[in-house]
């Protein structure tokens, strides 16, 4: 079955299966290392991507139900100034996530921050649980989106 | 590319009298332990464990075949297909009471006469407690991807894995397929906090897929699933303790004899540390002159049962401080005059028969959580409420609880083993002024890696977008041992700062590149006596304590955290803030173990249910958090502060818990359950 969707801003076909998978794809099929497979469950969090715009695990999301959609991963993501507020957050926050969840971190971070550049600390509580990693404490993801927040903020009215 | 999967036991315990294969399509490679060529074994520091089991099988999900093809999909089906005729043995699960056949190591440390100090006692106070396993539950599930690749004239076997140790992996697989070490390259993947949990395990699985990829000359990769890596790959030992100890009129401990058994599962491995350590965590942070512990390593029909961060301090600790709570609720002390009077001092001598040379003495750390968690008023408070209910109402209000608790954390443990883990760093400065540090070393975080390259940064004076980290290559890194956090602080990061100084004096003396290597070894003049557990265990020790206010619904038992108070006094502290993070992750950890986290065997084996609800129970709260590192005299080196949480937190916790419901909690997990099961209001 043929599939087209665009992929951090590129259009791309793919030849999948029904059961083929949205993670598996990115990785196998374009090299995307940085969507991480975790619990496969959709629990996790940890191979999360944009999809339209929204956090989704892309190890719940069949390739071929991503027709038509717009994906963004970590790799298309990294070329985004948005993803320079974030970075920079983060670094203020001094929050340094292990190798294997920062690139999911980033994007729940830039997907919350898509809703609301002003986040309310119930927003923020809600999205620190949706990627699990013994890594890092919630509190310090709390921090790094709460730091990235305010440098999206200051750089939307110009004063960064 | 071939993707490989494991046939699996069915028995806890049984002799494998026939292997059925089928006729397998072509593409279909199976691997058994006769196709082994070189040595059935993995072997940790002397102990050991089949690759493949050959005629007997010791747990459920033991793997007895690899079955390997070019259609994953088809592997299933495949595998189902291999019929297996067991003859079943008597399987053993249980192993507070372990019989003779069950028990692997013991040890007795003793001094003083505990039983004649017990006969004098004004006061003796029992207690058992119980540690349950614990699931790493390290973001990348197990596996590992094998292929030859040229190398010069010849080819290697390179293998790619996430493994806290790459040099276990190399020499596991050249041993497995009989080849030398050098003929086999492992290449770490990326990996996230594996807290133990990846410390030998990926050697099994990189001997699975290296098997593999020996036979049929083609790549194979063997990744497990999420659940296959939850039901059957090793987790932390439970442990059962029993406390007796001895107080005199003024409330000193006189006199201590505690039991200890944990449960190894089927294979025991890092037996000798883990008992040793548990052994002298039992005594906990106070001074006490006649002590008994016997500790005893049993097995089990159950997975390897073995390492998690801190190899058995955190369940030794649990039980010692546990028990205190209990001691103060008999002795009607409050807890802080009781450790007070009971806790270890500057130039007292420990249970290992050294005299205390920590200058920040730990009553210094207990004032301070005293005034900051305003302790001492919480208590009396909390305690009163309790006293004014005769029985705990489910109908009642939210009640609170404050719990207090000490421990230490030992680094470099001077145990059996680290004589031949050498660790070895190397850093090199290029002609274009760039820096190089190459190690084996497992940094999973990215603060990790900025304070190694901090040293080259602050001591070179290189900027540190001109230094880099190699990636992780036994052809090209050396070895450094097992990573653990402790280690890859008190020790990698010494290692390399020592380089850079020698750098420092070389440059412009010698032309560049200038390359220098650093080995750490155990000091010679160390005294460790392993037999007696007596001398100095550790190379550095870290001391801290923690307190813990809870509050318990009424209704659920649901238990919410309203505070925690952590001070630690850990020698110099590289990166304060980063430090602080560092500790808060840890903290989250002891929560989920010790209040959620659980996992119940059942006739040897956990079901899809189990893992399902494992993931459901993590700790999903962040209650306010105060960390103070406390001003230490020792200035010379950092010490490891990563794991005191999982050495603090757990007590504290069940402490607070036990005050809230005015019932004794004894475990780990202590889940609303539990509590409700203590209650008697199921």
């Amino acid at each position: 079955m043929n599939t087209s969707f665009i992929l951090n801003g590129e259009v791309v076909s793919i030849d999948t299966n029904p059961d083929v998978l949205l993670v598996d794809i990115l990785r196998n099929q374009f090299g995307l290392l940085g969507t991480r497979p975790g619990c496969t469950q959709g629990y996790c969090g940890t191979c999360s991507v944009l999809l339209n715009g929204r956090l989704t695990p892309s190890c719940m999301v069949p390739a071929f139900r991503a027709t038509g959609s717009e994906i963004v991963t970590i790799e298309g993501f990294m070329q985004s100034q948005d993803f320079l507020d974030i970075e920079k957050g983060f670094e203020q926050a001094g929050m340094a996530p292990c190798r294997y969840c920062v690139s999911s971190k980033i994007l729940t971070t830039q997907a919350l921050l898509l809703e609301t550049q002003s986040p309310q600390e119930q927003d923020i509580r809600e999205v620190v649980f949706s990627v699990w990693c013994r890594c890092t404490s919630y509190s310090s993801f709390a921090e790094g989106i709460r730091a990235s927040s305010e440098v999206r903020r200051r750089r939307s009215s110009g004063r960064s | 590319m071939l993707y490989c999967m494991t046939v699996r036991s069915e028995k806890a315990h049984a002799r494998i009298i026939r292997v059925l294969i089928p006729d397998l399509p072509d593409d279909v490679t199976v691997i058994r332990a006769a196709d082994i060529p070189g040595k059935n074994e993995l072997r940790v520091r002397g102990e050991s464990m089949p690759i493949l089991a050959a005629d007997v099988v010791r747990y459920i999900g033991e793997p007895i075949a690899i079955i390997a093809g070019p259609d994953q999909r088809r592997l299933a089906a495949v595998g189902a297909s291999i019929q297996i005729t067991y003859e079943e043995l008597t399987p053993l699960f249980s192993f507070e009471e372990p019989d003779a056949s069950q028990v692997y190591a013991k040890k007795l440390k003793q001094q003083g006469d505990p039983d004649e100090a017990l006969r004098n006692a004004y006061q003796i106070i029992e207690g058992e407690y119980r540690t349950g396993a614990q699931e790493h539950l390290y973001s990348e599930p197990q596996g590992a991807y094998a292929r030859w690749e040229p190398d010069g004239d010849g080819e290697t076997l390179t293998v790619y894995t996430a493994s806290q140790w790459p040099y276990h992996v190399r020499d596991t697989v050249s041993e497995v397929i009989g080849d030398r070490a050098e003929t086999v390259r492992v290449r770490s993947s990326e990996s996230g906090v594996a807290l133990d949990g990846k410390l030998w395990y990926p050697s099994l699985v990189a001997a699975h897929a290296a098997l593999v990829s020996r036979a049929t000359r083609l790549p194979a990769k063997l990744l497990y699933t999420r659940d296959e890596d939850f039901l059957y790959t090793s987790k932390r030992a439970p442990a059962y303790f029993k406390h007796i100890s001895g107080l005199d009129q003024e409330g000193r401990l006189i006199a201590m004899k505690v039991r200890i058994v944990f449960n190894a599962g089927a294979y025991p491995l890092f037996t000798q540390e883990i008992l040793d350590r548990m052994i002298i965590s039992s005594t906990g942070a106070y001074t006490c002159d006649n002590i008994s512990v016997e500790g005893v390593c049993a097995t089990s029909n159950l997975p390897p049962l073995n390492v998690f961060a801190g190899f058995g301090a955190a369940q030794s600790f649990f039980a010692a401080e546990t028990h205190t709570f209990r001691i103060t609720e008999v002795a009607q002390m409050d807890p802080c005059t009781w450790k007070r009077q009971n806790l270890l001092r500057k130039g007292q001598v420990s249970f290992t028969g050294v005299p205390m040379k920590q200058d920040a003495d730990v009553a210094g750390i207990l004032d301070l959580l005293e005034t900051e968690s305003d302790f001492q008023r919480k208590f009396a408070a909390y305690e009163l409420q309790k006293k004014r209910r005769e029985n705990f109402d489910p109908l009642s209000e939210f009640t609170r609880g404050i719990g207090i608790s000490f421990a230490y954390q030992g680094t470099g443990f001077h145990g059996r083993g680290e004589d031949d883990e050498q660790c070895t760093v190397i850093v090199s400065l290029d002609t274009d002024g760039r820096a190089e540090i190459r190690t084996s070393a497992i940094a999973s975080s990215a603060s990790l890696e900025q304070i190694w390259k901090q040293n080259v940064v602050d001591v070179l004076g290189i900027p540190e977008s001109d230094v880099v980290i190699a990636e992780v290559d036994t052809s090209i890194t050396p070895d450094a041992g097992p990573s653990t956090l402790s280690r890859n602080i008190t020790v990698v990061n010494r290692l390399i700062e020592n380089c850079c100084y020698a750098i420092k004096k070389m440059r412009f003396r010698r032309p560049l590149p200038i390359e220098v290597k650093r080995t750490f070894k155990l000091p010679r003049n160390r005294e460790w006596d392993l037999e007696k557990l007596i001398g100095e265990p550790f190379n550095s020790t870290s001391w801290g304590g923690a307190a813990v206010e809870v509050e318990v619904d009424p209704v659920t038992f649901e238990v919410r955290v309203r505070g925690i108070w952590i001070a630690i006094d850990g020698g110099r502290i590289l990166r304060p803030d980063q430090a602080r993070k560092s500790v808060e992750a840890s903290v989250f950890q002891a929560l989920g173990w010790v209040s959620r986290e659980r996992i119940e065997y059942r006739d040897g084996q956990l079901g899809w249910r189990d893992y399902l609800a494992y993931q459901a129970s993590t700790y999903h709260e962040y209650p306010s958090m105060w960390v103070k590192f406390c001003d230490s005299s020792d200035k010379e080196g950092a010490k490891g502060i990563g794991e005191l949480p999982l050495n603090l937190i757990p007590a504290a916790y069940t402490e607070a818990v036990s005050q809230a419901t005015g019932k004794y909690m004894d475990r780990i997990p202590t889940t609303p359950e539990i509590i409700s099961t203590y209650l008697g209001a199921q």
